[in-house]
């Protein structure tokens, strides 16, 4: 135990008191007041693991003073030291869950001892639940926003389909150019779709996963970025450039998560471009310095606002309405790089474009 | 004869509900359609007609959503807000949604997509 058991004594004969002192101060934090009232006042400025209190007092009993500071101070647990065969008023005590244990006077060191370490661990256990009770409220209400966000993301698409699937029924000629174009929406609502529960399932990994750490060389990354990416690329007419600047292009991390890092930051990059720039480009630039990787994307385009850049990490935030975002994204981007221990800043100016720097450090 | 106004994020859904109007029978109106809550308000404060305005609202949109905007709606004079008649329209079937659309008097009915051409029909015909 790193920390001393704090226990408050009650008893009414000072030779008591003074012997219980004698005999625990050095195993446990003991403190010794003579009346229920005193114990209050002690209560009021100090915070007790266990109390023990003698049962025959003047003014208040030990179990009448139990009763009347359960609601003010529940925590504390209670020890009733009885030298009287008043067992029925102990039952009664004890059922009311107001006494923990009881000890017979006259009481030996050995019987006090265990009897404050089982308080102590009962002490222990009972704000270990607490602790585990509020954890669990706070991730339930977590879990309803999340499931309120995820079944509007994901009946936004569902709904547009069946919006377009309408018109295309009542659509007298089914080869007409509104039956044309009402297809081509459901298929890009289902790409939607497709895409969100995708996300929602990445999320869903970096919460629960454990890290695979593996060797993982940058000119591998380059060329998938480039095999995925390439042609969006030439059909949006951005040019994409990747460059690796350090010699070294070896190392340790979490290949899948890094992947999906990556993969991210271009795809965001790609998606908010001004369609009227006219020398579109998206530069990645990866470095080795130190056994810490970084991890460079630059475009000219949207730029995020100012007032919103603190904002677009946070899960289901979206700074716009021109393009259709899931809002996971870059939470999911955030995430992962926590888990791998690193950090992730942005530069962006609107209209001009955006800087997203990750740094990694290797495992 | 109405105007409409159609505010919703979602291209498809503008898209989707223009067509449902188109197919009402209504194709003489004219449609406004707006991706972001903000430019509709700048809309509405110059726009002026002599046909009433039947206005659809979705709720969830990013920079300012459907409350927000409706919460600037209400602080317009009677004389413009009684030219429209608003609904939410949304994917969202949430009681908390759905009770948070009674706070403004100036919406007629909080619709779910997807937005048919014949609700719009049943719609005029209560107005």
């Amino acid at each position: 135990m790193d920390k001393k058991i704090k226990v408050l004594f009650i008893d009414d004969e000072e030779h008591n008191l003074h012997a219980f002192k004698a005999a625990f101060r050095f195993d446990y934090d003991v403190a010794i007041v003579p009346s229920a009232n005193e114990a209050e006042a002690y209560l009021e400025q100090n915070s007790v693991h266990v109390i023990l209190c003698d049962q025959r007092m003047p003014g208040k009993t030990g179990i009448e003073f139990f009763g009347s500071i359960i609601k003010k101070f529940p925590k504390p647990v209670r020890i009733l030291i009885t030298g009287y065969a008043d067992i029925e008023s102990v039952i009664k005590a004890i059922n009311l869950g107001h006494v923990y244990r009881y000890i017979n006077k006259p009481w030996n060191n050995i019987e006090i001892q265990s009897a404050i370490e089982d308080s102590y661990r009962y002490y222990m256990q009972s704000e270990e639940l607490e602790n585990k009770i509020s954890e669990l409220s706070r991730a339930y209400k977590e879990l309803d926003n999340f499931a309120y966000s995820v079944s509007h993301d994901m009946k936004g698409p569902l709904m547009s389909i069946m919006g377009a699937m309408n018109i295309v029924n009542t659509a007298e000629n089914k080869n007409d150019k509104t039956v044309l174009m009402m297809l081509n929406l459901i298929e890009k609502s289902s790409i939607q779709l497709s895409d969100f529960v995708e996300n929602m399932h990445v999320y869903y990994k970096n919460n629960r996963g454990q890290l695979k750490i593996d060797n993982v060389d940058l000119n591998v990354i380059k060329t998938e970025i480039d095999s995925l990416f390439g042609l969006k690329c030439l059909q949006d007419n951005v040019k994409l450039t990747i460059d690796i600047s350090s010699n070294n292009s070896l190392f340790r991390t979490d290949v899948t998560k890094l992947r999906v890092v990556a993969n991210n930051l271009v795809s965001n990059a790609l998606k908010y471009q001004r369609p009227d720039e006219k020398d579109k480009f998206v530069h990645l630039n990866m470095y080795i310095i130190n056994d810490t990787l970084t991890m460079e994307v630059k475009d000219n385009g949207m730029g995020v606002d100012e007032k919103y850049q603190k904002s677009i990490f946070e899960l289901f935030f979206r700074a716009n309405s021109e393009v259709n975002g899931s809002g996971f994204g870059l939470y999911n981007v955030k995430e992962i790089i926590a888990k791998l221990g690193g950090t992730i800043e942005l530069e962006s100016k609107l209209n001009i474009g955006s800087t997203f720097t990750v740094k990694i450090p290797s495992k | 004869m109405h105007n409409y106004i159609l505010i919703d994020d979602n291209k498809i859904d503008l898209l989707v509900a223009s067509k449902a109007i188109e197919l009402s029978g209504q194709n003489a109106s004219t449609v406004y359609q707006f991706s972001g809550a903000q430019a509709a308000l700048e809309f509405i404060k110059t726009f002026d007609s002599q046909m009433k305005t039947v206005m659809l609202i979705d709720i969830q949109m990013p920079t300012m959503n459907g409350f927000e905007f409706m919460d600037v709606f209400e602080q317009f004079s009677d004389e413009v807000k009684q030219k429209y008649y608003c609904y939410f329209l949304t994917s969202s079937s949430n009681d908390i949604d759905r009770l948070k659309a009674q706070k403004y008097p100036s919406i007629k009915q909080f619709l779910i997509k997807p937005f048919k051409s014949e609700t719009l029909v049943s719609l005029l015909n209560n107005n």
